[in-house]
């Protein structure tokens, strides 16, 4: 069996940053929006409902 | 007692220990295989040269497992500081959570303040930075994180495994007397007392303390690092072998004598 001829350390950074710096598709992107609306949406909604509890609380 | 060794002496040393007939091999420290992977660092040029040279003289180089560990660990991090960060670039296509967002650009400051007062330090998030991010994407207490796994699934995914394979690529093998390959390179049994015994002696770093430990159960000779702290406890011990750094590392050992 013949060894494979192992890449010099240049080329390996090269390709190991090259890997980190893909962009995301516009699926990703579409995807990654879809979940990140409905946190701020869930957040918003968390928020108001506090206000509202605090607003009810009898004033001393 | 080992011998501290420059960088720039590196051809020359191994010319003269080719003449023995130990097994021609290394081992390799964490912050190695780091720099030698990441092109920000200052030393990536000159370890990827070492490593280049190394690999052309056919040496095999070895790393411990608690070194893989560590570098997969450093990989995590970088992928997920570089995602979250491109996140909150005003170029982004990507509308993150106002909370998430605001968590991520305060904790961007805290890292070019860390940088700025140690231009050495990586502009990396740390645990517990992450923690705080991971937190933020989550609505309430209990709704969960499920969000975040959506973000581990598209910005880690396959990354880290990429990461690992390609150490074995670069032909980085894990030390293990356990291993049929190795069994010739070691003379006496890689265990924790040993280990421990090193960490006691000088107080390095568990992790430092395994490499030399792996060093001195193997009939390696040398071991290459960017850590002062190998180097010094290579020259303290009357035993020890040698440890290949940095010539600017290799300037600070002219301070410290030891008795021969």
């Amino acid at each position: 069996m013949t060894k494979k001829p192992l890449k010099s350390w240049k080329t390996l950074a090269s390709e190991s940053k090259a890997r980190r710096k893909t962009p995301l598709t516009p699926e990703q992107v579409e995807k990654l929006n879809k979940i990140f609306g409905e946190i701020d949406k869930e957040q918003e909604q968390i928020k108001e409902d506090s206000n509202r509890k605090i607003a009810r609380q009898p004033e001393v | 007692m080992g011998k501290v060794i420059p960088f720039s002496e590196i051809e020359s040393y191994l010319a003269s220990i080719e003449k023995n007939d130990a097994p021609m091999g290394t081992i390799l420290d964490t912050n190695v295989l780091i720099s030698a992977n990441y092109d920000v660092r200052d030393s990536h040029t000159q370890i990827t040269e070492i490593l280049d040279t190394l690999q052309r003289k056919h040496y095999r180089v070895f790393a411990t497992v608690n070194t893989r560990s560590e570098y997969l660990e450093f990989q995590r991090r970088l992928i997920l500081t570089e995602s979250l960060l491109d996140m909150v670039d005003e170029f982004s296509t990507v509308k993150l959570p106002k909370n998430a967002r605001a968590k991520i650009q305060t904790l961007k400051g805290s890292l070019k303040t860390s940088r700025a007062a140690d231009p050495e330090k990586d502009e990396i998030f740390n645990e517990s930075q992450l923690k705080k991010i991971k937190k933020e994407f989550s609505a309430g207490p209990h709704s969960g994180q499920k969000n975040w796994l959506d973000i581990c699934d598209t910005f880690l995914k396959g990354k880290v495994a990429f990461e690992d394979q390609s150490l074995v690529d670069r032909g980085v093998e894990y030390i293990s007397p356990n291993d049929e390959s190795q069994k010739h390179l070691f003379d006496a049994s890689l265990g924790w007392p040993e280990a421990i015994k090193i960490c006691e002696r000088t107080g390095t770093a568990f992790s430092d303390s395994m490499i030399l430990n792996a060093l001195k159960s193997s009939k390696l000779l040398f071991v290459v690092t960017f850590d002062f702290d190998i180097g010094y406890a290579a020259l303290s011990d009357p035993n020890m072998k040698d440890v290949v750094v940095p010539d600017r590392l290799f300037k600070e050992y002219r301070h410290y004598h030891f008795p021969a």
